[in-house]
């Protein structure tokens, strides 16, 4: 049925479309809720101050004490207490008992000067010219703006694209290292894919034993690199190759799953015709857009409450299988390398014949041809 | 794979090479903050940094300042913070809330970010300037970082070094004008190369090295006797000890191993042939657990 196939090409690329869309709209998103940004002469006076004392570097000044505009201390003057500029630097010719902020400009503490307190300047610096502070000198480039995203809690719709953005993100990734699967390494691809067809439950099985084993096995190859000794400078090696070699696995699995997957929904469709190679890449892309429509669906019920959790542990559950019966398979067949049961695949047998054959004097089914035994040659005897 | 199948798949290839990087990059909002003090009347300083990822230097600061730090780090990741504790001469630096862990996934601001250490694309830069001259107390306890101590014109007097995963090189440029009285350096999975330790004026060291290694150089100017314990677990510790040092050593080894051909054993311990006549010695009591300790005459 060729003529549905595009309908399968038409709703990867709306899914990619999709994953981009998405992204962007994190990105800009997160542009919106900047968390540091210069001043302006825009912004509002008292935010500032009170956005400054929140600062983990900022520092506690009086709203009162801010004067807009360029400000000086006269020589052999004394301000009690704080004094700060608003867009405009603060020269220090005499003596601030208290803090000297400058809010969108610089601080110079000239000679004979004295700061008793700190100087700060936000979006400035501050330059001593012969001056004292004895405080700290401290010069901040933006203002920070809120809490840091990962604590502040998520409202639902940041939730939801949290999840969204995480599907997305994965779902890219697999296509990527799908298609370089299916180019360069389709034989394992197709290895795999077989033992799964071949043996599910075994391949569950070795997958489940498999992730089990994972750490033993890591530790037990350490301990036998450490009794000979001079493994022991291979083990940074053997770690990162053993890390690499499961991912690589459990990759290679999933990728070969939904490969078995979109397989199958091409047939259920009964698009898949017997007389041409099996489009890998089309089934693959498949697959793997089946699994990231059911994490998207969890996804986009995020906001849903205990919904949406049970959407996504549904989504989690079918992933897991997925992932452990690949991985069993990739087991198995060590990578792909080994094809089903290991053997050598016996030679057809010849088919059966039909009823009818006995009422023509050639089968219908044809007759195998044999070789006809030739003497062996004679010795020329003169 | 048919052409035909090729070029119909060509815009899903297209769209995803396109959609990785843009769901894969991170908005940064990159801050600065320096904070320096003019040195005034203290007597010592105390430092105590708590560092995550990211880029961390440790050098001399110039006269007058007792302290100059010098920040650079992402606002939408971490906030940094530093105090100084004018009654106890304390100066805390805290980055240890930044991007998690080496090479770690980190999906939970919707991007992708493969952090190693040093990766200073999205960790802190920190740089701490310490005053020259007065005694110093140094605890730094480094997360995954690529850390390079510079203690050259500094007076240590105590240094307690932590590190996790981070790559750490400590040097002693200058010998230390103060004796110090602890040098206790603990590393855990990254590597850490000591230079001119024998600039340390340390009369004992206290090496604890994990997976990643330690690679100490005992060069410079001292005298006396060092006492150096090294604890070597699941790594790599080397040791470059001057030609004119005595060496004495005693190794436990559980797995390990012991490369020291310029020493020669007796009663279970090593020693260099100038043992008996050098005027500066250093002697090692070292544990080999699943390791390996070598020794060479530089």
């Amino acid at each position: 049925m060729p003529t549905r196939r595009p309908v399968y090409t038409r709703a990867a690329i709306l899914a990619a479309a999709l994953a981009v869309a998405a992204s962007a709209t994190d990105l800009a998103a997160q542009a919106k809720h900047s968390p540091a940004r210069a001043l302006s002469l825009g912004d509002s006076i008292a935010a500032v101050v009170d956005s400054l004392r929140h600062d983990p570097n900022g520092i506690a000044i009086e709203r009162s004490a801010v004067q807009t505009g360029a400000q000086t201390v006269a020589p052999g003057t004394t301000v009690n207490g704080s004094i700060a500029s608003w867009h405009g630097p603060l020269d220090v010719r005499g003596t601030v008992t208290g803090n000297a902020v400058a809010l969108g400009g610089d601080i110079v503490v000239h000679t004979g000067g004295t700061v008793r307190g700190d100087a700060v300047a936000l979006g400035g610096h501050v330059q001593l010219d012969g001056g004292t502070v004895q405080g700290e000198m401290r010069s901040l480039s933006a203002l920070t703006v809120g809490p840091l995203a990962r604590t502040a809690p998520r409202t639902p719709a940041q939730a939801t694209k949290r999840s969204l953005s995480l599907s997305v993100g994965w779902y890219l990734v697999l296509s990527v290292i799908g298609l370089f699967a299916a180019l360069f390494a389709r034989g394992n691809l197709e290895t795999v894919a077989e033992r799964i067809r071949d043996d599910f439950s075994r391949s569950f099985l070795y997958g489940v034993v498999g992730q089990i084993a994972l750490l033993p096995a890591l530790v037990v190859g350490i301990v036998a690199l450490c009794i000979t000794v001079i493994g022991i400078l291979l083990i940074p090696f053997a770690i990162v190759g053993f890390v690499l070699g499961g991912a690589g696995a459990l990759a290679l699995g999933f990728l070969a799953m939904s490969y078995v997957t979109g397989e199958a929904a091409m047939r259920w469709r009964g698009a898949v015709s017997p007389y041409t190679p099996p489009p890998v890449v089309q089934f693959l892309f498949i697959g793997l857009s089946l699994y990231f429509v059911l994490w998207m669906i969890g996804g986009l019920l995020s906001w849903a409450g205990w919904f949406g959790a049970v959407l996504r542990l549904i989504a989690a559950m079918v992933t897991w299988v997925a992932v452990t019966v690949g991985f069993g398979a990739a087991l198995v067949s060590r990578g792909g390398t080994r094809a089903p049961g290991g053997r050598v695949p016996p030679p057809q047998a010849p088919p059966p014949l039909s009823d009818a054959s006995w009422q023509t004097p050639t089968p219908v089914s044809g007759v195998a041809a044999a070789r006809r035994p030739t003497p062996p040659p004679r010795s020329v005897q003169h | 794979m048919s052409r035909r199948s090729l070029r119909s798949w060509l815009p899903v290839l297209t769209a995803a090479l396109v959609a990785a990087p843009i769901a894969t990059a991170h908005a940064q909002v990159w801050r600065t903050v320096t904070a320096s003090r003019q040195r005034a009347s203290a007597d010592s300083l105390r430092l105590r940094v708590y560092f995550g990822a990211g880029t961390f230097n440790l050098e001399a600061a110039a006269e007058p300042l007792l302290y100059d730090v010098d920040m650079r780090y992402d606002a939408g990741r971490v906030r940094p913070m530093h105090r100084y504790d004018a009654a106890t001469g304390t100066l805390t630096i805290r980055s240890d809330s930044a991007i998690g862990h080496p090479f770690s996934l980190n999906l939970k601001r919707g991007g992708l970010n493969f952090n190693g250490p040093g990766d200073d694309r999205n960790g802190t830069d920190l740089t701490v300037a310490l005053a020259r001259g007065i005694p110093l107390d140094l605890s730094l306890s480094l997360g995954a970082c690529d850390a390079t101590l510079d203690l050259a014109n500094l007076s240590v007097r105590r240094l307690h070094l932590e590190s996790g995963a981070s790559q750490t090189t400590l040097t002693f440029g200058t010998p230390n004008p103060v004796a110090m009285s602890s040098l206790d350096l603990d590393i855990g999975a990254a590597g850490l190369t000591v230079n001119a330790l024998g600039n340390a004026h340390a009369s004992a060291v206290n090496v604890s090295a994990g997976v990643g290694g330690a690679e100490l150089d005992l060069g410079g100017t001292w005298s006396g006797t060092m006492n150096l314990v090294v604890r070597a677990a699941l790594g790599g510790v080397t040791l470059h000890i001057p030609q004119d040092v005595g060496v004495e050593a005693r190794v436990a080894k559980t797995l390990g191993g012991l490369d020291a051909p310029d020493l020669t054993e007796r009663d279970g311990t090593y020693y260099s042939s100038n043992w008996g006549t050098a005027t500066r010695k250093v002697v090692i009591d070292a544990t080999a657990t699943l390791a390996g300790l070598e020794i060479t005459r530089d």
